[in-house]
């Protein structure tokens, strides 16, 4: 197979987040051997190295990046918000480190499954970029369903007995909405949630659904 | 690149917010051409644990229902303080299927004559002689479970999985969105209709597996439309859904998990070890003896037996036992 993003589909706009450099590094490497269950598992030295990469990006003060130990039990559940910088920056930049230019691995067959899992990184993250960008318009969608569906098709190739969730296919609903309702921004659900964890912050009694008047009638 | 002609920079750009007929069978909003005031607001439902989300502890579910008003730029759209909250959906747990119609109800009402008639205010800061309001429903921004909840559709798991088009679960993997057949306002209704007329509960199941349908008060407002007013929520669709899955569940981030996969695949299976296995699953075993056999082994049977395994992209040892046991 070969990856579907060739450099004549790639807008002006692309380059910024996907350089040439790095689509000709490993691109034409990438070949259609079926992974092995054991290539597709990640050494804790990997992970280790993620971690360190993590640990030393400098963030501004209001930026809330993905833990710094991720990967460990020990950090629970990532916010969205965590989510989100992961994918439109540290995780992709990290990943491009690592098993980018000059991975080492222990076979070829190592080697390319790495760089499959990286450029489909890159496409989701590219197809993000162009869902929740401040301003919107056909162009976009356009961008952002060319970049969706190589995402999941790049998936499919990759693990091939994948078990599909209703969100893989709901997001390639979000282009029409984006073109009734503008920029992501202005519907979605983060300022909700925060107000839910402005909920969730009040005391209670702990008498979660049972009401007042029922309270009364006991005496 | 594209004429500015065509970028969207706000709500009000966009193509849904002029569709929205008024009472008079004009356009809702309309630049300012009208003396009343117009607005158009963003519905959002949705659930959570007042006790916290730590894993262990008690598990209780309320609900929220809030309210956003997209009319102020955007900027200003999203402030805590612009956030209307208009109602808590008492638990301890979620209302099941129909039973959310109770809490829109109220809200519904409201919406309905204040679309239909309006509501006069007598006096305002910049209208002395007082000024008529209306307000419509303009977006309703859920995630997916809700969402289908809210709009009185199956849920996401169920067959018909999508509230927006007629792919069925079983064809998931067809990313020519193109082609999809969308579902139509019409059809909805007249099943929603025909879901509320029924009397009996076997009618209302037997309506409703036909058509994936049941009636929803949102409904009853003129201009809403469950197949075009109920957004894919950005923040669950992409950052928790997509990304939080490609993370966690395809590149494996989490030592914990790659200790697991990587326990299950170490030690090859021997000629004797499957023999011993086969043994077991022929001997009409329960799942405790299963659970007894490696990983490996009991992958191994997978691909003896050639067992459709439904889920998931690294497969737990339940998940094959109980697809073995079942085959």
């Amino acid at each position: 197979m070969d990856v579907d993003i060739g450099e004549n589909e790639l807008g002006p706009y692309d380059q910024a987040f996907i350089s040439d450099e790095l689509i000709e590094e490993y691109a034409p490497q990438v070949h259609t051997a079926e992974p092995s269950r054991s290539a597709e598992v990640l050494a804790d030295r990997e992970i280790n190295d993620i971690q360190e990469r993590l640990g030393k990006v400098r963030r501004p003060s209001w930026h809330r990046g993905p833990p710094k130990n991720l990967g460990e039990a020990e950090h629970g559940k990532l916010k969205a918000e965590q989510w989100k910088t992961s994918i439109e920056f540290d995780l992709p930049v990290a990943l491009m480190h690592l098993w980018g230019a000059g991975c080492e691995a222990d076979s070829a067959e190592h080697r390319s499954q790495r760089q499959k899992l990286v450029h489909s990184t890159m496409l989701l993250a590219t197809a993000i970029r162009w869902g929740t960008s401040h301003v919107t318009s056909p162009h976009h969608t356009q961008q952002y369903t060319m970049y969706m569906k190589a995402y999941l098709e790049c998936i499919q190739e990759i693990f091939p007995h994948h078990s599909w969730c209703p969100n893989h296919h709901a997001a390639l609903h979000i282009p029409e909405f984006l073109l009734r309702y503008g920029p992501m921004h202005s519907w979605w659900m983060f300022p909700f949630e925060r107000i839910i964890g402005a909920l969730q912050k009040t005391n209670t009694n702990y008498k979660i659904g049972e009401c007042i008047v029922q309270n009364r009638e006991r005496k | 690149m594209v004429s500015n002609d065509l970028q969207i920079w706000d709500m009000k750009d966009g193509m849904a917010i002029g569709e929205i007929l008024g009472s008079d069978g004009k356009p809702f909003i309309d630049g300012l051409k009208r003396i009343n005031l117009r607005l158009a607001w963003s519905l959002s439902v949705d659930w959570f644990n007042p006790y916290g989300n730590k894993t262990s502890g008690k598990k209780k579910s309320i609900g929220s229902i809030a309210m956003g008003l997209p009319n102020p730029p955007p900027s200003l759209q999203y402030k805590a303080e612009n956030i209307y909250l208009v109602g808590i959906i008492p638990g301890p747990r979620e209302p099941a299927l129909d039973e959310i119609n109770h809490f829109p109800h109220p809200v519904v009402d409201f919406f309905l004559s204040s679309w239909k008639d309006g509501t006069w205010f007598t006096k305002t800061v910049k209208h002395a002689t007082g000024r008529l309001s209306r307000s419509v429903i303009a977006v309703t921004v859920n995630d997916l479970p809700t969402a289908r909840k809210l709009a009185g559709r199956a849920g996401p798991t169920a067959n018909q999985m999508c509230g927006l088009c007629w792919l069925m679960k079983s064809d998931i993997i067809d990313f020519d969105c193109e082609r999809w057949t969308r579902r139509t306002l019409e059809e909805h209704k007249a099943a929603a209709e025909e879901w509320k007329n029924a009397e009996t509960k076997a009618s209302h199941n037997k309506i409703f597996k036909q058509h994936g349908v049941r009636w929803s008060e949102l409904l009853r407002l003129p201009y809403w439309d469950p197949t075009r007013f109920i957004v894919i929520d950005g923040m669950h669709n992409l950052f928790l859904g997509l990304v939080q899955h490609h993370f966690r569940d395809l590149i494996v981030i989490d030592k914990q998990a790659n200790k697991e996969l990587r326990k299950g695949n170490h030690r090859p299976v021997n000629l004797k070890e499957l023999e011993k296995g086969i043994q077991t699953l022929t001997s009409n075993p329960t799942v405790s003896t299963m659970t007894h056999l490696r990983v490996a082994v009991l992958e191994a049977l997978v691909q003896e037996y050639g067992v459709e395994l439904s889920s998931r992209t690294h497969p737990r040892k339940k998940d094959m036992i109980e697809a073995l046991l079942v085959s």
